[in-house]
């Protein structure tokens, strides 16, 4: 049995090797480089694009929030007081003197 | 805008150079790298603190490889790098004499013949040194795939290697 048959296929050292062959292969590859400034600049100034789309698209004037604020607003309010403040309910005495 | 500054600083070299092993290309890296940027900017507030945001970028990056790759149809080394590199000639420095060398250059087609499921499974795993359940995240695909395309992937590739006289002797020997 030659060195060739004693070697399992799969024994650990086999894969290491190969492991080793292929990161050399393909770090030589990569070795070195480097984006070029230009992407840095690119990336800002698409960022800053998404960020000003972004302020344009917030709603103004009606809102939900303006909504929630509103009705917050008026559930805290004594309706009562504030009817009779504003518009003073007649009395049943006077509105019988008007249908008599 | 500043934190996306220090980002793109801490990983931009690992993630181009994920992009370039994939697509050969580096302008094609380059714009990889700008759009997988641009999208970590607009999903900043959905994406999770508490995790690492390295796996997250390097799936954004893979994919968009994959995707340029599949545009292009091709899977192979593109005609103009080999013109290059025939133009090129001999190279002097000992790293790119290296790089020269006829094993690498074997092991490099070698990878080229490969089905890109298996490279990119190969070239996470020893080229960026991932575990298999990190591949697993970044592919999204379970852990027992990515055993079996990096099993199958280092077994044709050794075929490969071993149908190819321009290797080494020694090392024909080995890997048969």
């Amino acid at each position: 049995m030659n060195y060739r048959e004693k070697r399992e296929p799969s024994s650990p050292d086999l894969d290491d090797v190969l492991g080793q062959l292929i990161y050399q292969a393909l770090s030589a590859e990569v070795r070195g480089t480097e984006p070029s400034p230009r992407v840095w600049k690119n990336i800002y100034q698409g960022a800053i694009d998404i960020r000003d789309a972004r302020l344009d698209k917030k709603p103004r004037g009606f809102s939900l929030s303006f909504l929630s604020n509103l009705l917050a607003f008026l559930s805290d309010e004594n309706w009562e007081d504030r009817l009779s403040r504003q518009r003073p309910m007649p009395l049943w005495s006077d509105y019988l003197l008007l249908v008599a | 805008m500043q934190a996306l500054g220090v980002l793109y600083e801490k990983y931009k070299t690992q993630m181009f150079r994920t992009a370039l092993a994939i697509t050969r290309d580096p302008g094609a890296a380059e714009d990889i790298l700008q759009e997988g940027f641009l999208r970590l900017y607009a999903n900043a507030t959905r994406l999770d603190e508490k995790r690492s945001l390295a796996p997250w970028l390097y799936r954004v990056i893979v994919n968009l490889s994959y995707n340029w790759v599949t545009r292009r149809g091709r899977w192979m080394v593109p005609l103009e790098h080999a013109i290059e590199r025939l133009r090129s000639g001999p190279k002097s420095s000992p790293e790119k004499v290296m790089e020269q060398s006829e094993v690498q250059q074997v092991v490099q087609e070698a990878l080229d013949s490969l089905s890109f499921k298996h490279r990119v499974v190969l070239m996470l795993f020893y080229l960026n040194e991932f575990s298999l359940k990190e591949v697993a995240y970044i592919l999204d695909l379970p852990e027992g795939t990515v055993k079996s395309r990096l099993y199958y992937g280092r077994k044709r590739l050794r075929a490969c290697l071993r149908k190819d006289s321009r290797v080494l002797g020694g090392m024909a020997y080995e890997l048969s």
